[in-house]
């Protein structure tokens, strides 16, 4: 990768963009999955329990 | 293959618990082969791949729009196609599927065009163009924004469910017709190189970060897809229990 | 008279209640505003001023789509209209077709006007009265699927803007690329017309089974 060719300059933005896209994209994700999972698991005990 | 044994087969697919204990394993998986995608792919199209003869550094913006891209459309058609087997078969988990893959086609056709646009401004002069492929896939981004939207704005019951698979198949409809209406004008993207009769035209040594980031980005599609499945179906089992425990406690 | 007459009879009076004069208000208002917005510049005026047409003859159609299936959702008409003897297709293009003889059909009149105070060529006025004659079909066979897919959400005014804007690209497209000139763009612009009112009322009809189950 030259980084002194003038079109270096779109191309370091463009692959920060698409890996921010997909971190963010995974963390939204998988956030919402271990949420969803815990609040599910207190719901089973608490049928367990009740 | 008997109609049976087919509808067994496929009314085994829809059952959430098999689901469940499949994703178990196909998640992780799924998200192994994304990440080790992305390890390869990500240098090799940043550095250890040459530049283009004409465009310079800028071809290696190919190597993340172009998978956006084709995965983007690629998620529209599963999005359709989850839907249709909504409306006819009433399968619950064609329509979590539908949900889940929503906004992530809806990241990939962002990223399409925000990647297209950095890679236009140096090679064509141009930030955006008003031609059919560019103007096609902005419909297409907008039409996952509706869809989410439209998913959001119903409640989450059968009547939202079948309302969002209407829309996702008009809009499978819509995409052809606003393609091709635009395309009635000339068209200054770059026409097919890739699939195309007598063989790719790209460099032979371009193919392998850019199939390497196709697969990459598949994978994760198919992880984050998964993913979001399992947790639309906690969800409901969270809702459904608070529903048998208000029952129960009602007088 | 047949089910589907009396069913057209109504849509016919409901929608002459609430009238055209929204959309035309907004039809002309707009067609006002662009030549004080652009300035003395004759110009741009004469390069930019014809296609805004369509631009506001959309956003006009966009207004009337929330009032086809919202009321009758709420008070419990569309029930009765499941009930009726026709099918759902044939009472959802019943609706369609009310909206364009009271609301498309003065708006493409107002073209009329509009095409002079936007410095096109009087001469322009037929083909472009006709091509919004045939645009205000596709926009109502279009927003007919947006309008009842939006049926019963609240605040469903923008909603309906995102999911049929997709789909009024084209007659837009081909209707100011034509310009009045009856030529090939014209012919895609009917096809767009005679697609919308083949389609809309069957997407349409499959929302509104889906509201109703």
């Amino acid at each position: 990768m030259n980084w002194a060719d003038p079109h270096a300059i779109y191309v370091a933005p463009a692959y920060a963009l698409t890996a921010l896209v997909f971190i963010a994209l995974a963390a939204w994700v998988f956030w919402g999955l271990s949420r969803a999972e815990q609040a599910a698991l207190r719901e089973a005990d608490k049928e367990k329990s009740g | 293959m008997t109609t049976a044994k087919i509808t067994t087969k496929v009314s085994g697919l829809a059952n959430p618990q098999q689901f469940m204990a499949a994703s178990g394993w196909a998640l992780p998986a799924a998200g192994a082969i994304a990440l080790l995608l992305f390890v390869i792919g990500l240098p090799w199209g940043l550095q250890y791949s040459p530049p283009d003869y004409q465009q310079g550094e800028s071809v290696r913006i190919m190597y993340i729009h172009v998978p956006a891209a084709w995965w983007s459309m690629g998620i529209y058609a599963a999005l359709a196609g989850s839907s249709f087997t909504y409306l006819v078969w009433r399968h619950v988990l064609a329509d979590v599927a539908a949900r889940a893959m929503a906004p992530i086609g809806a990241a990939y056709a962002g990223l399409c065009l925000a990647t297209g646009s950095l890679w236009g401004r140096p090679t064509w002069g141009a930030w955006w163009e008003w031609d059919a492929r560019l103007t096609s896939m902005l419909v297409l981004f907008l039409t996952f924004i509706g869809y989410v939207a439209l998913r959001a704005a119903t409640d989450e019951d059968e009547r939202g469910a079948r309302l969002g698979a209407v829309l996702a198949l008009a809009g499978a409809i819509n995409l052809p017709i606003v393609h091709y209406s635009v395309e009635w004008w000339s068209t200054l993207h770059q026409p097919a190189s890739i699939l195309r009769e007598g063989g790719s035209s790209i460099h032979p040594s371009m193919i392998g970060p850019l199939f390497t980031m196709a697969g990459a980005y598949a994978a994760a599609f198919v992880a984050l897809t998964l993913a979001s499945m399992r947790a639309d179906i906690y969800r409901r089992r969270t809702r459904a229990a608070q529903a048998r425990r208000a029952r129960s406690a009602a007088p | 008279m047949s089910p589907l007459g009396a069913v057209f009879r109504r849509e016919l009076t409901l929608a002459w209640r609430a009238g055209p004069a929204a959309p035309l208000g907004f039809f002309l208002g707009v067609t006002v505003l662009v030549p004080l917005a652009m300035g003395p510049e004759r110009v741009l005026l004469a390069q930019a001023g014809a296609p805004l047409i369509w631009i506001a003859a959309a956003l006009a159609a966009l207004m009337t789509l929330e009032r086809l299936f919202q009321a009758d959702l709420e008070d419990g008409s569309l029930d009765q209209l499941f009930l009726a003897d026709a099918s759902l297709t044939a009472i959802a293009a019943a609706k369609g077709a009310a909206l364009w003889i009271v609301v498309g059909l003065p708006l493409a009149l107002a073209g009329a006007p509009a095409v002079v105070m936007l410095g096109a060529s009087p001469s322009a006025i037929p083909g472009i009265v006709a091509g919004l004659l045939l645009a205000n079909a596709a926009f109502i066979g279009a927003g007919l699927a947006a309008a009842a897919v939006t049926a019963g959400v609240k605040r469903a005014g923008v909603l309906i803007a995102l999911l049929a804007l997709p789909f009024f690209a084209p007659p837009v497209l081909f209707g100011a690329a034509d310009g009045g000139a009856f030529g090939p763009a014209f012919l895609m612009l009917a096809a767009c017309a005679a697609a919308a009112c083949a389609l809309g009322p069957l997407a349409a009809a499959a929302a509104l089974r889906a509201q109703v189950e």
